[in-house]
């Protein structure tokens, strides 16, 4: 390799982790360009896997929607030791991120305790005009 | 560069562009308006069309690499029988036939690399994990880390052409 950057700085910004303005040398670059066309080839043939998605349920149980009825077949991710698992690409699992944003409670809720409190500054405006 | 020379340079590109993406990705119309969209806003100093084809295809590759990741990034816990979509030839009959045969020779090249190598390909193409994270988990630096998965995909990348499973190359 003679171009510096071919292995360090070009792979970086290939997977979204190096400056933006680096695609200005890799298009005049002839090794960085024959290392990106390397890995968005190899990159492409990697199996895809319908995404399916999977959040907890009740905080702890796992559900999957999409109606993939095959998903009951969902393959165990075990941690080990903080260690994300190392799965094969025949089975292609991915630690689903769990950070589903979920309401606390409904809207009608939210709308009675509005109405609680415009009662109790009511009640409490009649009390400062007595005084 | 002129908002016109930029559009007429777009328009006599595009066909070549989507036909590139189409060999490689599922959604070649969706990845083509990202990349117009990054050159556009970048606005490449290009002084020639040459050089603007580069620039543009070179952005390309990162879609590519980019929109496989935005997908490992919300895929759940599905086995690959169960969820494997149509390769990106999906036209053709073998298709299917062609997804496993790349796939095996993913798994035949990883199975001849040393370990840590494979771990690093693995973390990155199928966690979202940074290379930063990766070398931080290896407790190797960020370069080696990279040439880690260099490596791996340098070894996949050989066996697939071996195999004749390699999109044809197209600059």
């Amino acid at each position: 390799m003679s171009c510096e950057h071919a292995e360090t700085t070009t792979l970086l910004w290939l997977y979204g982790e190096g400056p933006e303005d680096h695609a200005a040398h890799v298009a005049e670059c002839a090794e960085c360009t024959e290392v990106s066309a390397l890995h968005a080839d190899v990159v492409a043939v990697l199996p895809e896997v319908e995404a399916v998605p999977v959040r907890p349920a009740n905080g702890s149980a796992w559900y999957l929607g999409g109606g993939l009825a095959l998903a009951a077949a969902a393959v165990l991710v075990a941690l080990v030791g903080g260690r994300p698992a190392e799965p094969t690409l025949d089975t292609a699992v991915a630690l689903a991120p769990a950070t589903t944003f979920e309401w606390q409670a409904p809207l009608s809720d939210l709308t009675d305790e509005l109405d609680a409190l415009d009662a109790e500054f009511a009640d409490l405006s009649d009390e400062l005009a007595n005084l | 560069m002129h908002a016109t020379l930029l559009d007429s340079r777009i328009d006599a590109l595009s066909p070549e562009l989507l036909a590139f993406l189409g060999r490689r990705t599922r959604e070649p119309e969706e990845l083509m308006q990202e990349v117009w969209l990054k050159v556009a806003r970048a606005n490449p100093d290009c002084p020639d069309d040459r050089s603007f084809r580069a620039y543009v295809f070179a952005v390309a590759r990162r879609q590519i690499i980019d929109a496989h990741r935005r997908r490992q990034a919300r895929v759940s816990l599905v086995p690959l029988d169960a969820g494997v979509r149509e390769p990106v030839s999906a036209a053709t009959p073998d298709s299917h036939a062609d997804a496993r045969r790349m796939l095996a020779v993913v798994e035949d090249t990883l199975a001849t690399l040393q370990p840590e190598v494979v771990e690093v390909f693995r973390w990155r193409t199928t966690h979202t994990l940074s290379f930063k994270e990766i070398a931080a988990r290896q407790g190797v630096p960020l370069n080696t880390a990279l040439g880690r998965h260099h490596r791996a995909v340098k070894a996949i990348g050989a066996a697939l052409s071996q195999a004749g499973l390699r999109p044809e190359e197209s600059r």
